[in-house]
């Protein structure tokens, strides 16, 4: 029985052993199903993490690709020469791939001045409002960006708090933006300006990755920006220096190639041509003809390095056919990396017109100086032998008046008088002389039977001269009597009555003397030719002047005045006057005055008042 | 005493003649340094007057001709100049000129030279032609 009872006891024990063994079965069942249930949901899980990571991935890459490739058009835009609001229009455009960028500002900031400009502005709800002028800075939107120095994501919740806080209290434009994304820009290593992006769709909110982007693309505007600012400077720069070149008092040339590559208006003004023509032609073209080849010379010895100096004066002929000073300084220098001459030219002509004029002045002078000195030679010599026979003869008479033979004292008194006689006659030589320099000579032509006219001349001077007269043997060829010219009388006296008594006074040993008037249309022609002492070459030149003598003078008395009042007649009659002598054997001197026919004054009254 | 003048102009020549002559000297005269020269070569005076400016040979040529000539080196000279410049003066003297008279001089002034370089001068020639008066 025990054995029933034990296997009864063996068997509950048995069973519930099982029982609790199905147990553990069940719960390790269980156990593995949940286990895998949770393993399934965990693969689940990854794959989807998996799947976003690579989508993200993907994007990334593709956002990449597109930042990369607008990047590279904003650098290769800024590159094509636009100008600048083209480019920040472009730039806009580039940026629209990117992002929602319907709204988009640039906003420049000087920090110097503390103002802001807006080169570029667009919007829908407030138009296209660019700002180039400077505005002063407020605490608006953009100021809050430039002053906090990070991108600033605003919107409306934001707004309101900034706005209580006091960071933006002067904000303007439409200011029902969703969201509103500025990101500051750095130019030059500070904080330059910002650029702004905004939506007003209800749909659209910038995020900071939206700022992380925009941040990049500032940074590629920002160093285009630096470089429209550089060029914009260079320009500014450029047109500075060209105002100064442009309005500059002085003529500024670039001469190469022998050509003007350069001029500024003021060079136009001093040469007298316009601006075109001096820069089409060879750059000697206006010189004047006497100057070019030493211009050219000293230009092309300037190019060859050649000391050259630097200072000079030309002159040029205007357009007009003026002729011009210049004065002119130039250097050498590389013009479009080729060599050069850089000049700056200066009208001179009043100053060199003033120096010429101080220079005929001082010649003047110095030709009176002459005339004195010759004056006080002449005197002291023609004078003093007058006065010395005066003396000489006064002493004979007064010392040997008992021992003198009567015909030696009328001899000393004749002495005495010829001396006097003599010195009075140079005296009024000199004072007609004096005369005709305070008073300029004039010419008052009439009617003159020139054949008459000179009869009576011969006459006059056969009277005066004596024996003289007669020392020579006259040969006299004369227009036939009763031919009228239009001449001055008074001044035909001087030219004739000098040159004929100076013929015969400088023919001590006689010879022949020809007196001769002829017509060689359209000019008359007065010789007088001797056989006498002649002339020396080397006192030609001086002969008509003042007090002038030549040398081989000797006793033969004279003023020196004779033929340079001949010289002051001719010249007032509008002649010509033309010398040729040889000493020893005699001077030939040739008046050529104009000639003028006329019929008798009797025949035509009407002459005698005309004006 | 015999003197030579050479003066180009005839009354001055004339009155120098007549003074001298009338105060005891035999003149010779001539109107140019060529012919006073000539003339000197000829027979040397015992003084020469020559004036400075003349045709065909001047005073300066004639002093020079003289001293370089032996036969007349030592004939007295006396210029006679109608410039009063101190240059011409020196000019004489240093060709070899005595004394100098600037025109117009007085009678006094010119004895006294003549007579001054007649004494100073050691005679050159032995024959001695004594004043005439």
């Amino acid at each position: 029985m025990n054995q029933g009872l034990h296997s009864d006891l063996a068997l509950r024990a048995q069973l519930e052993q099982l029982q609790l063994q199905h147990q553990a079965l069940v719960q390790r069942h269980e156990a593995l199903r949940l286990r895998h249930r949770a393993q399934q949901a965990s693969a689940e899980e990854w794959l989807r993490q998996r799947t976003r990571e690579l989508e993200a991935e993907a994007a990334e890459q593709k956002k990449a690709e597109t930042l990369q490739r607008v990047f590279y058009r904003i650098a290769e835009r800024a590159a094509a020469g636009l100008s600048f609001y083209d480019f920040l229009q472009t730039g806009h455009q580039l940026l629209g791939e990117l992002l929602y960028a319907k709204n988009c500002y640039i906003c420049l900031y000087n920090a110097e001045k503390k103002t802001l400009n807006f080169p570029y502005y667009v919007d829908e709800r407030d138009g296209d409002t660019m700002q180039t002028d400077d505005v002063p800075l407020r605490r608006g939107l953009t100021e809050f960006v430039l002053r906090t120095e990070r991108p600033q994501l605003i919107d409306a919740a934001r707004f309101v708090r900034l706005q209580a806080e006091g960071e933006i209290t002067e904000a303007t434009g439409d200011l029902s933006f969703v969201t509103w994304l500025g990101v500051p820009m750095q130019l030059r290593g500070a904080i330059g300006g910002a650029l702004v992006i905004q939506s007003y769709e209800a749909g659209i909110y910038y995020t900071d990755s939206d700022a992380d982007v925009l941040a990049f693309v500032a940074n590629h505007f920002s160093s285009a920006i630096e470089r429209y600012q550089a060029i914009d400077a260079l320009h500014k720069s450029e047109e500075r220096y060209r105002s100064v070149i442009e309005n500059a008092g002085v003529g500024v040339v670039v001469v190469q190639n022998e050509r003007m590559v350069f001029a500024n208006p003021r060079l136009a003004r001093i040469v007298g041509y316009p601006l075109d023509y001096l820069l089409s032609q060879p750059f000697d073209a206006a010189l004047h003809p006497d100057d070019a080849p030493a211009m050219i010379e000293r230009h092309r010895r300037r190019l060859r390095g050649e000391p050259v100096e630097q200072h000079f004066s030309f002159r040029v002929i205007t357009q007009l056919g003026k002729v011009r000073w210049l004065d002119l300084s130039a250097v050498k220098i590389e013009w479009g990396r080729a060599d050069a001459t850089l000049l700056f030219v200066v009208d001179a002509t009043a100053r060199v017109e003033a120096e010429q004029a101080q220079r005929i002045t001082l010649q003047k002078q110095v030709e009176l100086n002459d005339i004195k000195s010759r004056f006080i030679s002449m005197t002291s010599h023609e004078f003093r032998t007058p006065l010395a026979i005066i003396h000489g003869s006064v002493e004979l008479l007064r010392h040997y008046e008992d021992r003198l033979p009567l015909e030696k004292k009328h001899l000393a008194w004749q002495k005495i008088e010829d001396a006097v006689d003599r010195m009075t006659r140079m005296l009024e030589n000199v004072q007609t002389i004096g005369h005709a320099e305070a008073l300029p000579l004039e010419c008052r032509p009439a009617a003159v039977d020139l054949a008459a006219f000179c009869g009576v001349l011969l006459d006059e001077l056969r009277s005066v001269m004596g024996a003289q007269y007669d020392r020579v043997f006259w040969t006299v060829e004369l227009p036939p009597q009763g031919q009228w010219y239009w001449l001055d009388e008074t001044l035909v006296r001087k030219i004739l009555g000098n040159l004929l008594s100076n013929a015969v006074k400088y023919s001590p040993d006689g010879g022949t003397l020809c007196f001769s008037v002829v017509e060689a249309d359209p000019q008359l022609v007065l010789s007088v030719a001797d056989q006498g002492i002649g002339i020396p070459e080397q006192d030609q030149a001086s002969l008509f002047q003042s007090f002038y003598r030549a040398s081989n003078v000797g006793p033969i008395i004279g003023t020196g005045l004779g033929l340079s009042i001949v010289k002051q007649a001719v010249d007032c009659h509008h002649g010509s006057i033309e010398l040729f002598s040889e000493v020893g054997k005699g001077s030939r001197f040739t008046v050529r005055l104009p000639m003028v026919k006329c019929p008798p004054p009797t025949a035509a009254p009407a002459v005698e008042s005309a004006p | 005493m015999k003197i030579l003048i050479a003066e180009d102009e005839p009354s001055l020549r004339e009155n120098l003649q007549m003074l001298l002559e009338l105060e005891g000297f035999e003149v010779q005269l001539a109107s140019d340094g060529q012919e006073a020269y000539a003339l000197a070569r000829r027979a040397p005076p015992d003084l020469v007057l020559t004036d400075v400016m003349m045709p065909v040979l001047d005073g300066y040529g004639l002093i020079r001709l003289l001293r370089e000539d032996p036969a007349t080196a030592a004939v007295p000279i006396i210029v006679l100049t109608a410039r009063a410049e101190q240059n011409d003066a020196d000019l004489g003297l240093s060709l070899g000129a005595n004394a100098h008279l600037v025109k117009p001089y007085r009678r006094a002034e010119l004895l006294e030279a003549v007579q001054a370089q007649l004494k100073s001068t050691p005679k050159p020639q032995p024959p001695e032609r004594g004043r005439r008066q």
